[in-house]
């Protein structure tokens, strides 16, 4: 390999213990919102009903009956379970252990097709399914190359969303944003009748379907700013901005759960080279060397 | 670093890679604007790409725990709330239908499709009834909130905006 082709690669090689290290924190993190929503497969009470779904992925894990073995029995669930956050903490502590987060990998897709199971099907909640791929690669060079796959995915995902508004027609149909809020909101607001900023923002909505379908259109126009991320990195930052604030929003506006679930995909827009220089220069300053 | 060079360096330090991200993108792309209509990808992220219609009435659910309505959105986390929500209106689909419906023939209706019969095995139901089904709802109930569920009662309700929302109508499910 040439020296410049070297160097350019070196440049994209990231600090493989820290940022595994952080991703999981944030994983960990996530599971514990998990929980206190009760999106842990022991949690589930053994469903009875199968929400069907097409989508060939989820299809092939119910046809071996996988989900329902896990949620059938309480205590092969919490197993599960417990497998899936022993191996979160245990990479946080030895992230060098590469088998461990293939161990975690396969839990967090368990655990997703088990709350498909008894929460509906969420197509938008897979960025733990795929955040955790990279630490499986012991070598810094493939973990950092699978890493920016994934960044250059959710890239891909996002300007893809706001693509698709405009092709499937979304955005062309004036009451979209009022519908889609009456639509995913109904029975919260009946269960609601009080008021309160976050009620009274979302009535505004509902009854000013021009503003909101404006918020709409921004939406599209946020998503759509994602292809940025396929020519540079230098504006991950502003793209991270952006990836907050729709999800935040959609939270605010739609109840659309981010903390459990996408907030994964933060980590793909998070300046990962400049905070280990950091940190590593904190650390030196901080810890005197050894006296010999 | 840009797509184009990004794709140079995987395929010269990790082939297996870079075959597998042309298969998954050119699959997803095959998805995204062939097939969106019928089989969803695993991974898009198309909520509210479609037009939504205008509806003078949304069908939701109502649960009556101990005789008295249960905001459940107010007293469940919200994921085990959507969770409720959504499996009892799922439920009381296949109740319309004597059970006799196969589950998922709604979807296929909607999207004009047909399903392998393979599949038959895992959406279709034999034994459900009213009882297994408050009998879930009950344990689900008791595991995620504090009350002890004594009697439940299920309505399908009708919500209309006026300009709030509102319970319009009311059909006892059992």
């Amino acid at each position: 390999m040439s020296f410049k082709k070297q160097f350019q690669m070196n440049k994209q090689i990231l600090n493989r213990d820290f940022v595994v290290r952080c991703i999981f924190i944030i994983y960990l993190f996530s599971l514990i919102v998990k929980y206190f929503n009760g999106g842990f497969i022991h949690q589930s009470a053994n469903p009875i009903l199968v929400y069907p779904t097409i989508n060939i992925t989820y299809w092939l894990f119910l046809l071996f009956k996988i989900p329902q073995f896990f949620t059938s029995n309480f205590y092969v669930g919490l197993f599960a379970d417990l497998l899936l956050l022993f191996s979160c903490i245990s990479i946080i502590i030895w992230p060098k252990k590469y088998y461990l987060a293939l161990m975690f990998t396969l839990g967090y897709w368990l655990n997703y097709m088990c709350y498909c199971l008894v929460n509906a099907y969420q197509p938008s909640v897979y960025a733990p399914l795929i955040m955790s791929i990279p630490a499986i690669f012991k070598d810094a060079t493939k973990f950092s190359l699978t890493f920016w796959a994934i960044r250059f995915w959710a890239c891909f995902l996002y300007f893809e969303a706001g693509f698709l508004k405009i092709l499937r027609g979304g955005i062309f149909n004036l009451d979209q944003m009022t519908n889609s809020i009456k639509l995913t909101i109904s029975p919260y607001l009946v269960q609601n009748p009080s008021t309160g900023l976050n009620l009274d923002f979302k009535y505004f909505l509902i009854t000013n379907p021009n503003i909101a379908q404006l918020l709409f259109i921004s939406a599209t126009i946020l998503e759509l700013c994602f292809l940025i991320g396929f020519f540079t990195r230098k504006y991950d930052l502003l793209l991270l901005i952006l990836f907050l604030s729709f999800h935040i929003a959609n939270q605010y506006i739609l109840n659309i759960p981010f903390l459990q679930h996408q907030v994964l995909f933060a980590c793909c827009f998070i300046p990962w080279q400049k905070l280990s220089d950091y940190v590593i220069s904190f650390n030196k300053k901080t810890i005197p060397a050894k006296q010999y | 670093m840009n797509f184009a060079k990004y794709l140079r360096h995987c395929y010269t330090h990790f082939k297996y890679l870079f075959w597998m991200i042309i298969i998954v993108l050119s699959g997803s792309l095959v998805t995204c604007f062939v097939t969106l209509q019928s089989i969803w990808p695993f991974f898009a992220y198309s909520l509210y790409a479609f037009p939504e219609k205008n509806e003078k009435e949304y069908s939701s659910v109502e649960i009556i725990v101990n005789k008295k309505p249960f905001n459940f959105y107010n007293e469940l986390p919200q994921d085990v709330a959507v969770c409720l929500e959504s499996s009892m209106s799922n439920y009381i689909y296949l109740r319309k239908n004597n059970f006799t419906d196969i589950y998922y023939s709604k979807l296929t209706e909607e999207r004009n499709i047909s399903i392998p019969q393979f599949l038959d095995p895992i959406f279709k139901y034999h034994n459900l009834s009213d009882e297994k089904f408050s009998k879930w709802v009950k344990e689900y109930i008791e595991l995620h909130s504090t009350h002890k569920v004594k009697s439940l009662k299920f309505n399908e309700i009708y919500i209309s905006y006026n300009p709030k929302a509102e319970i319009v109508k009311r059909v006892n499910v059992f």
